[in-house]
């Protein structure tokens, strides 16, 4: 059984249409990555997935159960940590959890809410009013929030949003824990590429409103083809620069460390290169082909779909 | 890594999650400025009056049944006053300091929630009518109508704030701004309030006739007017009772209605 699964998912607000035939699937205990430039829908997916807005066409079904049908018993098997999140300011983090705890029926909310600190790190700071929190603080409340009755499956939009590098990778240690030892599946919005690169084992990119890839790493590396980018280590980088510069049918070169990069305009680019190189008499010690980065691979499809759709 | 074990999560209900989210908003009134504030305007108010009513040169020259009327008009006034600011705040604020997504991502229902904001109002509410009863026995001392004074602010206010509340914190729910609901519910207030401000010949003219029907609080001062000053029993104060239940039951209607379209701002 998937842990979510999206069917012509339509939503509009009025005359704008925020979702336009939404189609996807993630399997149970995957952490998906969901991207998508800002507008693109994926507030209003997490919404709908989570019971909070109804669909105005197609279907969802979130741990085997339709969204548009029992929103209230979907609620009960997914928790959810909103792009925006506020918190009640005067309220400790204990009680804070433990509030809710207790909005979900569970059984001794306090100790859950004691175990909660403990697991994002905050046991000690649990008697402190949310107030005095920093934004990674909060934000690892409000996942402790959206775990307090044992979801299945955990929303999480934008969850680094506004947090410095040492915040975004204690999210990121946080969601993988999680994952691995609860065996949770986690549905990730981000539109921040590089953080969803290391965590995510399987992605959708989405652009207004609809799907354009879903699949692996792999499989969205092979939607946008072969990568042409070169890693060449030669024995005289900058002169190679000089060079690969000048070439009209290189698109652009840098510098990487001991080695250039060059992103040439067509495939057979590399014999010819080399060619060039050796007849300047550079020595190359290497030449390897690049993998695109997901970067690449979502600016890549996005584009795709853009001139398709022109 | 005890997040690992899970919760155990029972059943829920309409009255218990309500309570649960009344007992919420009350601690925030008490921890916060918004409620104990208004508590302490209210009891300075409440002592000014009270003061002037005993001692000012003409104001002393009422009947003590007439100050008594004063101050329980005015206690029930404040009531108003504070639910109207309270209620207003109750779920459009949440919306605005985000927080209202977190409480509808749970599987209590909005009805619950809703209710649970007029709960809250409502213990304001016993919390003024606690900080003016010490002024009702003071201003009604050795008066014959004391006891009934109490017990008829109380009812009467409980019955009209109850009204009240539910009507503001249903625009709560339908409003994205508190500030917006909250002058909304002030102007709302001030009209109910308005027939104090005619002179008796407009009063007692079809307008004042009119203006006393339709306003709870009218009902209130008229009832009250009649138990204290005219000394009336219980049967006379039905028609006004029973308008202030009539009003009681729109507003929860209204409440109840205005409960299916809290909802968030769009998304992307």
């Amino acid at each position: 059984m998937k842990a979510i699964e999206t069917s012509g998912l339509t939503k509009s607000y009025g005359e704008r249409l925020a979702l336009d035939g939404l189609s996807l699937g993630v399997e149970e205990g995957d952490i998906f990555g969901f991207l998508g430039p800002n507008g693109a829908g994926k507030t209003t997916t997490i919404r709908i997935l989570t019971g909070l807005l109804a669909p105005t066409d197609g279907r969802a079904r979130v741990a085997g159960m339709d969204v548009s049908e029992d929103p209230r018993a979907v609620k009960r098997v997914v928790g959810a940590l909103p792009e925006s999140q506020g918190y009640y300011e005067w309220m400790t983090g204990e009680e804070y959890l433990a509030y809710f705890g207790k909005l979900y029926g569970v059984t001794d909310p306090r100790l859950r809410a004691r175990s909660l600190l403990d697991a994002v790190g905050l046991a000690e700071r649990g008697t402190t009013p949310v107030g005095g929190y920093s934004r990674g603080m909060r934000q690892r409340l409000g996942i402790a929030r959206a775990m307090v009755h044992s979801p299945r499956v955990l929303f999480l939009d934008e969850p680094s949003l506004g947090l410095d590098p040492r915040g975004q990778r204690e999210i990121n240690d946080l969601i993988r824990r999680l994952n691995r030892e609860n065996g949770l599946t986690v549905f990730l919005s981000s539109h921040l590429l590089s953080e969803i690169e290391g965590l995510c084992t399987r992605f959708a990119i989405v652009r207004e409103g609809r799907v354009v890839a879903e699949g692996d790493r792999a499989q969205l590396e092979g939607r946008l083809g072969k990568s042409r980018r070169l890693r060449l280590e030669v024995s005289d980088p900058e002169r190679a620069l000089d060079i690969a510069g000048a070439v009209s049918w290189i698109r652009d070169v840098r510098r990487e460390k001991g080695a250039i990069v060059v992103d040439p305009e067509t495939d057979d680019a590399a014999a010819t290169l080399l060619k060039v190189l050796v007849s300047d008499e550079i020595e190359v010690y290497s030449m390897q082909r690049l993998s695109p980065s997901l970067e690449e691979i979502f600016f890549g499809l996005t584009e795709q779909r853009e001139e398709v759709t022109r | 890594m005890s997040a690992a074990s899970p919760a155990i999560v029972g059943k829920s209900s309409f009255l218990k999650d309500s309570l649960l989210v009344a007992t919420k908003e009350v601690k925030e009134y008490l921890y916060g400025v918004r409620g104990s504030m208004w508590a302490v305007l209210s009891a300075i108010v409440l002592s000014l009056m009270s003061y002037l009513l005993l001692t000012d040169k003409e104001l002393s020259l009422l009947d003590q049944t007439e100050m008594l009327y004063i101050v329980t008009s005015l206690s029930v006034g404040l009531g108003l006053l504070v639910a109207g600011i309270l209620g207003g705040d109750a779920v459009a604020g949440e919306k605005e300091r985000s927080t209202l997504e977190s409480a509808l991502l749970t599987p209590v229902n909005r009805g619950s929630l809703v209710a649970g904001k007029v709960w809250a109002v409502l213990a304001a509410w016993l919390l003024m009518f606690a900080i003016s009863a010490p002024y009702i026995v003071v201003v009604g001392a050795g008066s014959t109508v004391s006891a009934q004074a109490l017990i008829y602010t109380f009812s009467l206010g409980t019955l009209c704030v109850a009204g009240f509340a539910a009507l503001v914190v249903g625009l709560s729910a339908l409003a994205s701004s508190g500030r917006s609901v909250t002058l909304g519910s002030l102007a709302i207030f001030i009209g109910m309030a308005a027939p104090t401000l005619l002179g008796t010949a407009l009063q007692k003219s079809w307008f004042g006739a009119i203006y006393n029907a339709v306003s709870p609080f009218a009902q209130v001062r008229l009832s009250l007017d009649s138990v204290i000053v005219d000394k009336e029993g219980l049967l006379i104060q039905i028609p006004h009772i029973g308008a202030l239940i009539a009003f009681v039951a729109l507003a929860a209607l209204f409440a109840a209605l205005a409960t299916r379209c809290v909802s968030l701002e769009g998304g992307e």
